[in-house]
């Protein structure tokens, strides 16, 4: 198989971006329109690659684009793998960049001002796009690693006072999932001498092979549930994605969090099919817990950030439950799900984010945002679409999402988990509207009333608003994208032979 | 064709009330004519359709949406969707036009009308649906907007909030009840139907009411959450609570969702379903239970109310109990009954929910008690609530009165009912024209001299909506026959005839119309007699509010414990963390290790040195938690490390080991630097707030410790069988390789570990004699570059992080002049601060870029006049060691860099060993000194050429070689000094310099004096 040169796009060109910027680290404003540029180049060759996959995949052929970095075969060498699931990941991840970069461009916080912090925010979303195309373990470890770094940098800078301490204790939390990451890998490695993906699930599916590879399975599994901060790897969560600076807390909570899922999903459906159905079961029962826990700490906690934070808490329960009933509908609506999710949450965080920098303290306390959007209507426009979004109302894209989800849950028959996370969905509303009630339909009080001139532009969530608005009124072709996937996970041959060249 | 179009107007309209230049053009009455036209026109064109329905067509068109999730949007008119309809378009163009006199405000009328619209739009999509999808959609959008319009007036009022929400969780509960409820519908259907199970046609109202589900094994199932739905959205009892709160909302919203339209979306879908879910005991059992039920206390509770909004909604609430208890009846007897009533009702009550906007636009309050004598000042008014109150009461020749014949009628016990039923119709009855006589009584006749000061008199047009809903009463009363029998007729699909003068007059004999007489007498007689028994103390019923609340109490309880959980303190964090992961381990872990012979002594390369340096490892290890001074904790734990670098030498593996001294050396400096930094009392209350470090109880020890043993022994098994694992491999793949010379079989390349592939062919592939820099730099040179990146990003972190807290500039990219210039400046405006001058921020600007004169050189200390960086270590014979060191180091660096791809070390090492030298320097000279005298050592400069260079190097790969990384080979021939000149020696000059300026960094960054300096 031909090096598909387009696949080093969403990876180098932010990384190409991020090093420009360090150069110019006394210029902030150019720094600001350097990332700008990276992430939209980034999304246009992501867009290329989904694009050129979505056309095979519809025409029946394999639907797989790599490249072999430093062209050495695999498993030899590091190589880079756009299969269905990861060019969708890719996408939706670029797209949520160009807006956390574009919100960069009017973003008032003192921190985007030091020199360090672009170079970080592309060094992410280099990370990130890494995350989801490298197909060798290894080079997921240092991706991860990177993405942890860049953000831990990024929310210690931050200009809260807690960021630091937030900071320090998701770097401890996060050296801990390393260090089972890396664990997990040297079992494999040492198990069977390769570090390829493609190879290890081939190995692992075909043949006698030892039994400590499937036991690094725990390692692994735990490492991504502390990547999606699932009950309960959560704890680190809230704090970070709180007191990040907004445009890294919506990065945060959408798609830093997916990484984990991704990996989840590539646990379940290529490395480990054997497993699936124990790591299955491990999902369901803490995305449920997930989802009740994250919804009723959302509905019960005093900064508007964080109820966001609390949300993505439960709703990746939701997309965890999904994986982890793995029928293809199922996996269809965890994928419709994840994907969805990262622009709702996204928008509604950095529509908080614009709300809080009007106020006078620049806090995101519910108590200092006391009708605090209430002159501001277009912002509390945007807020209440995206709040009926993420409750899954239609006909916003979060319906699309529960439908799909409901329709999978139905498929595998699993009537308790079904009847709960309908259930849980419930919890969504009523938070939502606490919020939104409170920020935007009350009436000032003496404390909130004065509020600065000029804050956070909101064009950037305004878009991400807009996009969630279009993918539920036309859901069809990230349907379509989303069941080619899964079509394709189901038959990992594909994958494994793009890879391996078998 | 039409149909769709005749629904999407609203929606059009509704989006050009959204920008402001529409109620700019048109103004006030350009607004009120529009939308009421529109909808007026909507009527008519509906009512094209009424002749085609009634022979029993069914129009529809279907549009695919999303075929992969079965999503459809199908329009469906067929005689019960048409009255739906025509309701929705005909209240609406009389609320539209009332609502331009209602309000004041043009601004708040358009967006009162966008909302209005959009909900009417929903509606009409809800009454259409010809897909259960659709008719969902359409649900859901008639709660959101009904959440809009109760919080209309949310800024000012605190319970309109409260009631929006409230309404919309209550209803959206349902609704995913609801949701739920269909889609197991669908399966069932389609199960039944023995088609795909996902089809789209499985959702389509035609092949629903076609199916035969009722002997499906879920139907009691998706029966009772359709039921939930539809009893939430209709406010049956207990989930009626929602209604008379609503009451908040503008009084044209109220007419128009609260009792025309909105809350009949649960009648309208139980109606839809009931060819399919109908007719069983449970259906009729539900139905009647909760429709009677809701009838009576609704009834009840609407007599005691004071608000005219509040007796009004109870009295709706009351008239939809009616209505789906018919729908609850045997043998559709019911059918004819509710379709009247839902006509009647949408007439007669939204006309009084009007009225009582005026009377409340005009008074300033809808207090029963502030009320009366209305009729003086509000004829028109005071005419048609007579009209509207007699239609309610149920008095000839009013559609009520055709209503409530039809209602007595069908209950009667000579349908097989008990006497129950009759029972309970007849008293609500009775209590609702009481409800009607206390309307209009109490309002416009009691206390003909009540005075209002601040009277308002409404505009003229404000009247002509309710008066023309009022004859409408009286028409279709009159008129009965040859207006609503086609429509009735065609909704509940058979033909039937409409009277309003029973042919059997005799009461004993027509018991419908005895009892009917019965109400009539009796309702006036205790309105009559009312200030007996009205006010006398009361009951209050327990009602679903209390449950609501007591709901919300419940899950905000639950939350604030689970709160609680997030204490904070890292301790905990990790313990839960590592606790679920051993318990994986065990559970997960166990059932595949077990079997595993794990024998140590299978590794044959055992002595007794590396039994002593593992045995170093493990006590420097305890000795590190042992340690209470941090100091000598740091260091034991270095002694670890040195031990583990010993174990990688003996084993032998000299690059790891190269590696490993170096990272530890650097590691334990960094330490003990901070440490000396940082003082004792901060370091106890950062462990306290991450930590946890009060807390030390056995228990916390002994749960630490568990968890501990267990992860390590985990860890331990891992590694063993690891081991175990790769010997039983080998051996193996030997045993195979020989079989494969014996037998000449081929074997796929692919089984071989790759280590192997890579001690065969590195030398052949890339020219290097050493296997680990080759893969660092040349097959895994990916791997390098990122992990360069993550080791320069979180010096510069560190860098920025230890600049920040005290406000300073940061030093990236700038020299040391720069820096000296702006702590110069800062120490100006601290100075100008401390002796009490306030700064402004064009003040403190003007500072900011004033130059200020430093000293030329450094002084002989290397300090600008500061005793205070001077080290305590600078003595002639360390100043003199350091300034040798330094250019060995670098020599040995540059050494390190070109040989990298033959011997151990590589650019890594190479910029560990350069960045130890300035590390001493830092140490020796002190910070201004060392800035001053490496004056060109730049650290972010350093790491971003090096960043360059790297990603340069890999791009040229990719445009000069064969791949992105790829390695370039410079035809040298016999090269110099044994060198070869791959493009792996420029990658790790690049790797060389990042790692050398990111050491700097940090060691910048701590050495930096701090504030105290300052």
């Amino acid at each position: 198989m031909e090096n598909n040169v387009l696949v080093l796009g969403p990876i180098f060109l932010p990384f190409l971006g991020a090093i420009i910027a360090l150069i110019f680290a006394q210029n902030n404003r150019l720094q600001r329109i350097i990332g700008l540029v990276a992430s939209i180049a980034a999304w246009l060759t992501a867009c290329a690659v989904l694009y050129q996959n979505w056309d095979l995949a519809r025409s029946g052929q394999t639907a797989v684009q790599i490249y072999r970095l430093g062209n050495w075969t695999p498993p030899y060498g590091i190589v880079l793998v756009a299969d269905m699931l990861s060019a969708l990941f890719v996408v939706m991840c670029t797209t949520v960049l160009v807006g956390g970069f574009l919100y960069t461009l009017q973003c008032k916080d003192r921190c985007i001002t030091y020199p360090v912090f672009l170079p970080a925010f592309g060094m992410m979303s280099a990370a990130i796009s890494g995350a989801f195309y490298t197909g060798d373990i290894f080079t997921l470890f240092v991706f991860l690693e990177l993405m942890v770094i860049s953000s831990v940098v990024m929310v210690a800078i931050a200009d809260k006072d807690l960021a630091l301490e937030a900071a320090i204790k998701y770097l401890l939390i996060s050296a801990m999932g390393s260090l089972f990451l890396l664990i997990g890998i040297g079992a494999v490695y040492a198990s069977l001498g390769t570090l390829t993906m493609a190879d290890i699930g081939q190995l692992l599916e075909t043949g006698d092979r030892p039994l400590l590879a499937r036991a690094a399975a725990v390692m692994l599994t735990a490492t991504f549930l502390l990547k999606s901060a699932v009950f309960p790897f959560h704890f680190w969560q809230p704090d970070f994605h709180t007191t990040a600076p907004t445009p890294i807390s919506a990065m945060l909570s959408s798609i830093v969090v997916k990484v984990g899922v991704y990996g989840v999903i590539r646990l379940v459906t290529l490395l480990y099919r054997a497993e699936s159905g124990n790591i299955g079961n491990i999902l369901i029962i803490l995305g449920i817990i997930g989802i009740f826990f994250g919804g009723l700490a959302a509905l019960r906690t005093y900064d508007a950030k964080r109820v966001l934070a609390y949300s993505t808490f439960g709703q990746v329960g939701f997309i965890m439950v999904g994986i982890g009933w793995n029928t293809p509908l199922a996996m269809m609506g965890a994928l419709v799900y994840a994907v969805n999710h990262a622009f709702i949450k996204s928008a509604l965080l950095m529509l908080s984010g614009v709300v809080a920098s009007f106020n006078q303290y620049k806090s995101a306390k519910l108590k200092d945002l006391v009708g605090a959007g209430k002159q501001k209507i277009g912002i509390g426009l945007a807020y209440f679409l995206g709040g009926l979004a993420l409750a899954g109302v239609p006909p916003l894209n979060g319906f699309i999402s529960k439908l799909a989800l409901v329709r999978g849950g139905v498929q595998a028959q699993a009537w308790i988990s079904l009847g709960l996370i309908v259930g849980g969905g419930l919890i969504t509303l009523l938070y939502m509207t606490r919020v939104y009630v409170l920020i935007f339909q009350q009436k000032p009080t003496e404390d909130t009333a004065p509020q600065k001139e000029y804050g956070d532009s909101y064009l950037a969530p305004a878009l991400l608003i807009a996009i969630c608005v279009l993918l539920g009124l036309f859901s069809a072709p990230l349907v379509e994208l989303a069941r080619l996937t899964v079509e394709q996970l189901g038959d990992p041959t594909q994958y494994i032979h793009s890879v391996l060249g078998v | 064709m039409d149909i769709v179009l005749i629904n999407i107007v609203p929606f059009v309209l509704a989006l050009l009330m959204v920008f402001p230049i529409t109620r700019q053009l048109l103004g006030r009455n350009g607004l009120t004519w529009l939308t009421s036209g529109a909808m007026a026109v909507l009527f008519f064109w509906l009512l094209i359709f009424i002749p085609q329905v009634a022979d029993k067509n069914v129009i529809s068109h279907t549009y695919t949406w999303n075929a992969d999730l079965g999503l459809s949007l199908t329009w469906y008119v067929d005689g019960l969707s048409l009255m739906f309809a025509l309701i929705v378009t005909g209240v609406g163009s009389v609320v539209f036009f009332y609502a331009g006199y209602y309000m004041d405000d043009v601004t708040q009328l358009a967006k009162f009308y966008g909302f209005l619209l959009a909900f009417a739009g929903s509606m009409l999509a809800l009454v259409l649906a010809g897909n259960v999808f659709m008719l969902f959609i359409a649900w859901e959008g008639t709660s959101v907007m009904s959440f809009l319009l109760i919080g209309f007036k949310g800024d000012k009022d605190e319970e309109a909030r409260t009631s929006a929400s409230r309404a919309l969780i209550i209803t959206g509960g349902g609704g995913l009840a609801l949701f739920v409820g269909l889609m197991l519908l669908g399966v069932a259907v389609n199960v039944v139907n023995g088609v795909d199970l996902f089809a789209e046609s499985g959702f389509q109202l035609e092949t629903i009411l076609q199916a035969d589900v009722k002997s499906h094994s879920w139907y009691q199932g998706f029966t009772f959450l359709i039921l939930l739905g539809a009893f939430t959205k209709s406010a049956q009892f207990p989930f009626h609570f929602w209604l008379p709160g609503a009451m908040t909302a503008p009084s044209p919203a109220s007419a128009y969702l609260h009792s025309a339209t909105m809350v009949k979306a649960g009648v309208y879908l139980l109606f839809r379903l009931y060819p399919t879910l109908g007719k069983t005991n449970y259906w009729e059992s539900w139905l009647l239970f909760i429709g009677l039920t809701t009838m009576f206390i609704g009834a009840l509770f609407a007599i005691r109310k004071r608000d005219l909004k509040g007796l009004l909604a109870y009295s709706t609430v009351s008239k939809l109990g009616a209505i789906i208890a018919m729908l609850g009846l045997p043998d559709s007897i019911g059918l004819k009954a509710a379709a009247i009533g839902i006509l009647a009702h949408a007439l007669y009550k939204a006309t009084f929910f009007l009225l009582a906007g005026t009377i409340e636009h005009a008074t300033g309050t809808r207090n029963l008690d502030q009320l009366g004598g209305l009729r003086r000042h509000l004829p028109v008014s005071f005419y048609t609530a007579v009209l509207v109150g007699l239609s309610m009461a149920g008095f000839p020749p009013l559609l009520g009165f055709v209503a409530k014949e039809t209602l007595l009628e069908a209950m009667l016990p000579e349908h097989g009912l008990t006497l129950l039923p009759i029972i309970v119709v007849t008293s609500a009855s009775v209590l609702t024209v009481l409800a009607a006589f206390l309307f209009v009584w109490d309002v416009f006749v009691s206390r003909a001299d009540q005075q209002y000061p601040h009277f308002h008199a409404p505009h003229n047009g404000i009247h002509i909506g309710p008066a023309l809903l009022a004859v409408m009463s009286l028409l279709t009363g009159i008129f009965i026959a040859p207006l609503l029998e086609s429509i009735v007729g065609s909704a509940i699909g058979k033909d039937i005839k409409l009277y309003l003068i029973p042919s059997n007059l005799n009461p004993l004999e027509n018991h419908a119309f005895g009892l009917s007489l019965l109400v009539l007498f009796a309702g006036p007689a205790l309105f009559v007699v009312r200030r007996y028994w009205l006010n006398m103390p009361w009951f209050n019923l327990p009602t679903g509010i209390n449950l609501y609340k007591a709901f919300i109490d419940i899950i905000e309880w639950i939350g604030d414990q689970l709160l609680r959980s997030q204490n904070g303190k890292l301790r905990y964090y990790l313990a839960v963390i590592m606790g679920v992961v051993s318990v994986l381990m065990l559970i997960g872990g166990a059932q595949n290790i077990h079997g595993l012979s794990i024998d140590i002594t299978a590794n044959k390369a055992i002595d007794s040195v590396k039994i002593m340096t593992i045995l170093l490892a493990i006590g420097s290890t305890a000795a590190s938690i042992f340690l209470r001074r941090h100091l000598l904790a740091a260091l034991s734990l270095g002694i670890a490390g040195y031990a583990i670098g010993g174990l990688f030498l003996l084993e032998p593996a000299p690059d790891v080991a190269l590696v490993q001294f170096l990272v530890e050396t650097l590691a334990t400096v960094l330490i003990i630097l901070m440490i000396a930094r940082i003082s004792m009392r901060q370091r106890r209350e950062v462990m306290n707030v991450l930590w946890d470090g009060s807390d030390d109880t056995h228990f916390g020890v002994l749960r630490d410790a568990a968890i501990a043993v267990i992860i390590g022994m985990s860890v331990g098994i891992f590694a063993l069988a690891a081991v175990d694992d790769r010997q039983a491999r080998i051996e193996t793949l030997e045993q195979v390789e020989q079989d494969v010379i014996d037998e000449g079989v081929i074997l796929p390349e692919i089984v071989r570990p790759i280590a192997m592939w890579h001690l065969e062919n590195t030398y052949k592939e890339t020219e290097a004699t050493d296997v680990v820099a080759a893969i660092l730099a040349d097959f895994r040179g990916t791997d390098t570059l990122l992990e360069i990146s993550v080791f320069s990003l979180a010096a510069l972190g560190v860098m920025t992080l230890l600049a920040v807290p005290k406000g300073r500039e940061i030093l990236i990219g700038k020299n040391v002049r720069d820096v000296m210039q702006s702590m110069a400046q800062s120490q100006e405006i601290e100075r100008q601060q401390s002796s009490g001058n306030k700064l402004d921020t064009s003040q403190m600007q003007q500072i900011r870029t004033k130059t200020f004169p430093l000293p030329e050189k450094p002084d002989q200390y290397g300090a600008y006049g500061d005793e205070h960086s001077i080290s305590r270590l600078s003595t002639p014979l360390t100043r003199m060691t350091a300034t040798v060191v330094l250019p060995f180091a670098l020599l040995i660096s540059i050494a390190h860099v070109l040989y990298g791809g033959t011997a151990p070390g590589d650019g890594f090492t190479a910029g560990v060993v350069s960045g130890l030298a300035i590390a001493v320097w830092y140490v020796i000279f002190g910070y201004y000194e060392t800035k001053g005298r490496l004056w060109w050592l730049r650290p972010g400069r350093l790491i971003s050429i090096g960043l360059v260079i790297a990603l340069g190097n890999a791009v040229l790969g990719m445009i000069f070689s064969e791949g992105f990384l790829n390695i370039m080979k410079l035809d040298v021939h016999n090269p110099p000094a044994g060198l070869h000149f791959v493009s792996t020696i420029v990658f790790d000059f690049a790797i060389y310099l990042t790692v050398f300026g990111g050491v700097t960094a940090i060691m910048e960054a701590i050495a930096h004096p701090g504030e105290e300096a300052l």
